[in-house]
């Protein structure tokens, strides 16, 4: 005899399997990848971002609003891409990055990468910030101290990936703060432990950058750039076609050591072409009126 | 567009730029014009702790965070003074207390040994301070390492010589403003106002204004041909308010316009001196109009790549 599904058993049997589905989906449950990572070292941390591996179903982006309760926002589609939203706002740590490539047959295939701050290793942000409100641990994360900002916005245009966005109601800085929270406990972060192909991964760096050389991907980002970032991207089409910025490979230290040394020749140069310039003229001038004197006289 | 850094910036950038300017000229007209330039040197002199004071202020607004902003300014300074802002606020403090201390020595001066030469120390001092707040806010933007239309290092030098010429130019404007505002407080303007050094400065200071604006021109040129090679660069001028705000406003109004002036002004075309005297002065405020396009054009410039 089939038994009939009464509406009571049906309630109940949909409500255990919702409350089992949050229970491993959600990212406050330990997953696969999480599982792992079992013990907390300071060694500094990064996350393997493999562009091959990520389908674009944004559970990073979800993962990181609901871990971070950060609100959520009103977006809209743009006519010529699918990344929703488009970037980084004050409240949007973590976005996929959605992008059309066409390969040399004109043949067209998505791409798609998880992005956030990259934490570099030497962060412009945390060079230029006045007050220190922008720190870096010796695990890796850039954390933000919104009671010692003054507000300057110097962080905002400094970064080289426009990370970090200003608050205009709350007057503060938003941007991911790597999980620190999660991490010190020895959990990976949000957006990773909620990861549904393995398209991010977290460890240490330098296992990281072993796991990114030996993946077989022909690109590489984050490794070098400004000095290296807790960030490595690892793709088969180059990062530019991915609007990635090309950012220098040097530190912010170097790059304002270098900086200085050139607008200080640019200075001396400008100085001494300017005088030789302008006595130059001078004599040229009083030469032409001796001239003119002396043919008079004549 | 959502710009981080918009006007009340630029009117910073604008406003301590030039009062770096004004203290410059003040203490060249003072230290080099061997006493025929001190209408320049007293109206540099008030002018330059007037405009840092207002810098100051602009910077106040737009940091908006009233409670919090001069505690913590307070604690960079002191917990971390390399950092480039701590520096800027140092070296802005510093020379508004100098240019300050000049101006009141300037307002109460006697015709003696130790005041003269109290006045020219204070003098070579705030123009030594002057020029540190004329390149700095250009350092400050270059460091920023995310923009590269600002890291090029002629980006500084644009900015400065843009603070000297602005400051140069309005101290001369404000030589007639003050003799007649406030006469019996600025003998030497007075003096100025009633003799031939009212026309003889002006004609003086267009000579030194053209100089720089050669200068301004050659470094603007260079630093569009040291971003040349940015992609986006182009775009970024292309963009209809920075294309009218640098090339309209910065390059034409501001430089080429007041140069071309000049250049007539030199050539003798039979037009009256007061004439000329007019056009003088009104070239002079072409040159501060340009100043703040030149400002407001590179911060949004920066803003959009």
């Amino acid at each position: 005899m089939v038994e009939k599904l009464s509406r009571r058993n049906f309630l109940k049997a949909a409500v255990t399997g919702a409350g089992l589905t949050a229970l491993f989906t959600s990212p406050i449950t330990l997953s696969k990848a999480e599982e792992t990572v079992n013990s907390y070292n300071k060694k500094p941390k990064a996350i393997l971002i493999d562009v091959r591996k990520c389908i674009g179903c944004k559970a990073c982006q979800v993962a990181c609003k609901v871990w971070n309760k950060l609100p959520a926002e009103e977006t809209a589609i743009t006519e010529d891409e699918y990344t929703n939203p488009t970037g980084f706002s004050a409240n949007t740590w973590c976005y996929v990055k959605f992008s059309e490539v066409k390969d040399e047959a004109g043949n067209i295939s998505w791409r798609m990468a998880s992005v956030r701050c990259m934490h570099c290793l030497e962060p412009t942000c945390v060079s230029v910030c006045p007050t220190k409100a922008l720190k870096k641990l010796p695990e890796g994360p850039v954390i933000y101290d919104p009671n010692r900002c003054i507000g300057c916005k110097y962080c905002v245009e400094a970064c080289p990936w426009h990370v970090p966005h200003f608050d205009e109601e709350r007057k503060v800085i938003g941007k991911c703060i790597f999980c620190v929270d999660r991490i010190k406990e020895g959990m990976v972060p949000a957006c990773v432990a909620n990861c549904q192909t393995g398209a991010l991964q977290f460890g240490d760096r330098d296992e990281i950058l072993e796991k990114a050389h030996n993946s077989g991907a022909q690109y590489i980002y984050g490794e070098k750039e400004a000095g290296g970032t807790s960030m490595i991207f690892v793709s088969d089409v180059p990062f530019e076609k991915l609007g990635f910025p090309k950012v220098p490979h040097e530190p912010i230290s170097t790059y304002k050591t270098d900086l200085l040394k050139s607008i200080s020749g640019i200075g001396v140069a400008t100085f001494i072409i300017s005088l030789v310039g302008y006595f130059g003229v001078k004599m040229l001038v009083k030469r032409k009126a001796q001239v003119k004197a002396s043919s008079k006289g004549v | 567009m959502v710009l981080v850094w918009g006007w009340l910036t630029a009117l910073d950038l604008f406003l301590i730029g030039t009062a770096g300017g004004a203290a410059i000229a003040s203490g060249a007209a003072h230290i080099l014009g061997k006493g025929e330039y001190d209408a320049l040197a007293e109206s540099g002199a008030y002018l330059a702790p007037i405009l840092g004071l207002a810098s100051i202020l602009t910077v106040v607004l737009d940091l908006g965070r009233f409670t919090v902003a001069p505690a913590n300014v307070l604690y960079a300074i002191s917990h971390f003074p390399e950092s480039m802002v701590s520096v800027g606020t140092i070296l802005r403090m510093a020379f508004i207390a100098v240019a300050a201390l000049n101006a009141i020595l300037w307002l109460f001066r006697k015709e003696t040994l130790i005041n003269f030469v109290v006045r020219i120390i204070c003098g070579a001092a705030n123009m030594a301070l002057g020029f540190t707040v004329t390149i700095y806010p250009g350092v400050m933007l270059a460091f920023a390492m995310g923009k590269p239309l600002w890291s090029s290092p002629v980006f500084p030098w644009v900015i400065s010589v843009s603070g000297m010429l602005s400051g140069l130019v309005l101290s001369t404007f404000l030589i007639p403003v003050l003799g007649v505002f406030i006469p019996r407080l600025t003998p030497t303007l007075l003096e100025a106002r009633r003799t031939v050094l009212i026309h003889k400065i002006p004609e003086k200071v267009s000579l030194y204004m053209s100089i720089l604006i050669v200068i301004e021109l050659t470094l603007a040129s260079a630093y569009l041909g040291s971003i040349s090679g940015i992609a986006g660069a182009a775009t970024a001028f292309a963009n209809p308010l920075v294309s009218m705000f640098f090339f309209g406003g910065f390059i034409f109004v501001g430089l080429i316009l007041p140069l071309v002036i000049y250049i007539l002004e030199r050539l003798r075309l039979g037009i009256p001196l007061s004439v000329w005297i007019i056009l003088l002065y009104i070239s002079f405020l072409l040159v501060a109009v340009g100043a703040v396009a030149a400002r407001y054009s590179l911060l949004v410039a920066g803003q959009i790549l």
